[in-house]
């Protein structure tokens, strides 16, 4: 097959599969490896990381290594160069343990709560830089080191243009997800950034109603305009697997109640929309889901594809028929199991989960750590699906 | 890159240190655009934040 014509064929194989109208002509593989890439490939993390031609070689590598159908990470999940070109950052890069930690880095203290509220912008030049960058917070700050940053991003961008481009003109990759904006849940940004884990536990609990204040006032910064550039959209655009992505990291810390107060009216306004609109989206939820499974159950089929973390996907099959599944091959196995193993582990997914389709192998966490993956289980697992699903 | 010499401007207050910052910085955006200026720095200011 030539190039273009494979990724229209790996593109409608996860339409087919995502929309569950039509059984795809065999299950799609969906790479979810990121800084495992790098490793394999040869390098130490931080060269990749630092330099975008060592990236480009570590992500050719991992597309000519394993026939996947589709790459998730392109090599700009870290993108460290611009944070450190302005004297911070919050990753921390062990070369020698072989990790990427982030950190739980809060830009938002207790009492600070109504300055963010009353004015978001301000609080992120204001107080936000300076609980991350030294020469913010020292007042030292010109506007040369501001132009170093400026430039880190724009080359970024080039990169991410070039590798997006790259994927499917020279690999046949099926893109990932079409250009219809995003909708950045104001619960998620707190959870991520402004208050961190332990902020906002400790909020949620002293304060729920300053919670409400500070959701609505980031979501009018973000969330609402999101809501209404993907109103603007024309429908699915079946040149990409997916019309759109959402990645949700708070609900690991909520319960039921708070889940109702902060994170589903945000969600299900989205979901609402691609639904009325009969468009896809992939849902990744980190850790666990299970709880708030019974929100999704209402939605017509073919909207959502879940792909679970830490969940069961054959519970979550029965639990969810009306959504599609991405996932099911446990990063556990493929670091620790045999080839043998993973290949059954491969075969019975595929069988049972897409015998009527609706179904996308991938693994299931973000493979980060060599030991993660052995190279010959997930060439093992790449090789079965083209030849036997 | 204009300013840099002026040292009473304290880049770190906003909107005034902000309107500057976007004043000064080399940008693929017309020095009259000054709305698309803001907008591109606070761009990265955000994406500076959430790093």
């Amino acid at each position: 097959m030539q190039t273009e014509e494979l990724r229209k064929y790996r593109t409608k194989l996860f339409r087919d599969a995502s929309m569950m109208k039509t059984k795809p002509d065999r299950v799609p593989h969906m790479s979810f490896f990121v800084t495992w890439k790098i490793l394999d490939a040869g390098y130490k993390l931080s060269e990749a990381m630092h330099d975008y031609d060592i990236m480009e070689k570590v992500v050719r590598y991992h597309l000519e290594h394993y026939d996947f159908d589709a790459l998730f990470e392109w090599g700009g999940r870290n993108a460290v160069r611009i944070p450190e070109a302005f004297g911070g950052g919050t990753y921390i890069i062990n070369d020698e343990n072989e990790v990427v930690s982030y950190l739980d880095k809060a830009i938002c203290d207790r009492g600070e709560e109504d300055e963010l509220i009353a004015n978001p912008m301000k609080f992120f030049y204001e107080k936000g830089m300076t609980k991350k960058y030294p020469c913010w917070a020292e007042g030292s700050v010109t506007p040369a080191m501001v132009q170093k940053a400026y430039d880190e991003n724009n080359a970024f961008i080039q990169f991410a243009m070039k590798m997006l481009r790259m994927l499917p003109e020279e690999y046949g990759m099926a893109k990932m997800t079409a250009p219809n904006g995003f909708c950045y849940c104001g619960i998620d940004f707190m959870f991520n950034t402004i208050l961190g884990i332990k902020g906002l536990s400790y909020l949620m609990r002293r304060d729920p109603g300053k919670v409400d204040a500070m959701v609505e006032a980031l979501d009018e910064l973000y969330f609402n305009p999101g809501l209404e550039a993907l109103k603007k959209a024309p429908g699915p655009n079946m040149d990409y697997a997916f019309d759109y992505d959402i990645t949700l990291l708070a609900h690991t810390i909520l319960n039921q109640k708070q889940f109702e107060r902060w994170l589903w009216p945000d969600l299900k306004k989205v979901l609402d929309v691609l639904a009325e609109k009969g468009m896809t989206v992939r849902l990744f939820m980190e850790g666990s889901s299970k709880r708030f499974w019974e929100y999704f159950k209402d939605y017509p089929a073919g909207v959502i594809t879940m792909h679970p973390e830490a969940d069961d996907v054959f519970e979550l099959r029965k639990a969810l028929p009306n959504c599609a599944i991405l996932g099911g091959m446990p990063v556990q196995l493929l670091g620790k199991g045999t080839r043998e193993q993973c290949v059954e582990r491969a075969r019975i997914l595929c069988n049972e989960l897409g015998k009527d389709g609706g179904f996308i192998l991938s693994q299931d966490k973000m493979v980060s750590f060599r030991n993660d993956a052995q190279p010959e289980n997930v060439k093992a697992v790449c090789d079965y699906v083209l030849e036997h699903t | 890159m204009a300013d840099e010499k002026n040292e009473k401007i304290d880049y770190t207050k906003y909107p005034e240190g902000m309107k500057a910052l976007a004043a000064a910085l080399s940008m693929p955006i017309p020095p009259e655009e000054s709305a698309k200026r803001e907008a591109a720095l606070m761009g990265l200011i955000t994406s500076l934040v959430r790093q």
